[in-house]
């Protein structure tokens, strides 16, 4: 009966806190998610010989390589893009004129992320990333382009949760109720020092899911 | 000592899926209801009031001891009686709108699987998709006090989600739902929107459509909800 407790015991303690092999050292990472939205508009004045479109669509995609180091430990790289493009089309009695806005943002993070593991599902993890973006605009109107450029620089701290769906295969989500930023960010027309903490008993909020394989090397 | 042995083995059984009540074939009812009505009458002006109702029904069957699947279906109108002042060279005139100014029905499908942890106590979560039409007119003053505008606007959407939930069981009939976190990554609506001077025709039509992909949710998605079984 004591053995039999004993190796039920062992196994209940087994199932609560595992050594987890895909938090080995070697093992290889890949995330990305994506979220995209659009909205196209047309105003048709019937009493005057006026009309106008416009036109929105903006793409989100992110991706994570990385490696663990040593065990809970992983090192990589983020690299994603924010892409706004606007567009804009008046015509009135006959004449066209036309408004373009395009903002194209690519993100670079080199970062090391801690794993702390619960359960063979579950996993919080800290991410302490550096964040470099490159913010290119480019505005036309009616054929006539006008670029800017600007940049930003910051260092970021997130927490994290991920679960396991397969050993393989697991959904992660920030939590950016927790986060703490701090950077410089030099767009052409202003230059700013920003410093956020997100730290706030408010749990309501909408959390971004991305997809991400742990891949070992057999 | 004992007792610690006995503590575990009934903490063990009661966090496994042993002792598990058939739900296989069971139907079930859920729903809300709200009606409204307001009034207001103030001394210088006219009266003015407010009505409407809406009712949200779902009907759904256990397939399996784990699995359940079933519809939405939901309605909801409004109206109102409003006076609006509008000023013609100066003099000012009240003009009253009667009626109907909203009209919704949707219907959404759902799937849900079940995790049981007792007789008790659970968890579920799934997909749905739903389709819904939202009709609406206003009026509204025009910016120069002249002109009343009249809007109508006619939506349809269709959108895709998940979510999550836990039910507390009451008595074999009564359940107790509680929600614990909803996404919405798919969303899609098309508006047509028409407006103009009122007592005319239409002079401006608006189209939009507006399409959304984001993987993400919300949580804690608080609601709570009874649930009947038939």
């Amino acid at each position: 009966m004591k053995k039999t407790l004993l190796i039920g015991l062992t196994a209940f303690i087994g199932f609560v806190m595992p050594v987890k092999a895909q938090l080995q050292k070697g093992t290889k990472y890949v995330a990305a998610t994506i979220n995209f939205n659009g909205s196209h508009l047309a105003i048709d004045n019937l009493s005057s010989p006026g009309d106008t479109k416009y036109n929105t669509f903006n793409l989100n995609p992110s991706f994570q390589f990385g490696k663990f180091v040593s065990e809970n430990k992983m090192i990589g790289i983020g690299i994603g893009t924010n892409l706004i493009f606007q567009k804009v089309k008046d015509t009135y009695s006959g004449q066209e004129s036309e408004y373009m806005n395009n903002s194209l943002r690519y993100n670079i993070s080199p970062y090391i992320r801690h794993y702390k593991s619960l359960s063979p599902k579950w996993a919080v993890f800290l991410n302490s990333s550096v964040v470099l973006s490159y913010i290119h605009f480019k505005s036309t109107y009616n054929g006539e382009p006008r670029k800017t450029d600007g940049y930003s620089a910051g260092l970021q701290l997130t927490p994290g949760i991920s679960y396991w769906i397969t050993p393989r295969f697991a959904l992660e989500t920030d939590l950016n109720f927790l986060s703490l930023a701090a950077g410089y960010q030099q767009y052409p027309t202003s230059k700013s020092l920003y410093f956020n903490s997100a730290v706030t008993t408010n749990l309501t909020s909408y959390f971004s899911v991305r997809a991400s394989w742990y891949l070992q090397k057999n | 000592m004992k007792n610690i042995y006995y503590l575990i083995v009934i903490l063990i059984l009661a966090v496994s899926e042993m002792a598990q009540a058939q739900w296989e074939g069971q139907k079930f009812i859920s729903g809300s209801a709200s009606l409204m009505f307001s009034n207001s009458n103030p001394d210088l002006q006219k009266s003015s009031n407010n009505y409407g109702y809406s009712f949200n029904v779902g009907l759904g069957k256990f397939k399996t001891s784990t699995r359940a699947s079933g519809w939405n279906l939901n309605t909801s109108l409004s109206g109102s009686k409003q006076n609006f002042t509008t000023y013609n060279n100066g003099v000012p005139t009240n003009n009253e709108k009667n009626g109907i100014n909203g009209l919704g029905v949707g219907v959404g499908h759902f799937w849900q699987f079940y995790k049981h942890f007792n007789d008790k106590v659970g968890i579920f979560v799934g997909p749905d998709v739903s389709f819904r039409y939202d009709n609406s007119s206003q009026y509204s003053n025009s910016g120069d006090g002249v002109s009343l505008i009249k809007t109508k606007t006619d939506v349809v959407s269709l959108s895709a989600g998940l979510s999550a939930g836990l039910y507390y069981k009451l008595s074999d009939k009564w359940w107790i739902t509680g929600n614990i976190a909803v996404s919405n990554f798919v969303n899609t609506n098309y508006t047509i929107l028409k407006s103009g001077l009122d007592n005319r025709d239409y002079d401006v039509s608006q189209k939009t459509f507006n399409y959304e992909f984001s993987p993400s949710f919300q949580f804690p998605s608080v609601g709570f909800g009874v649930r009947y079984f038939l």
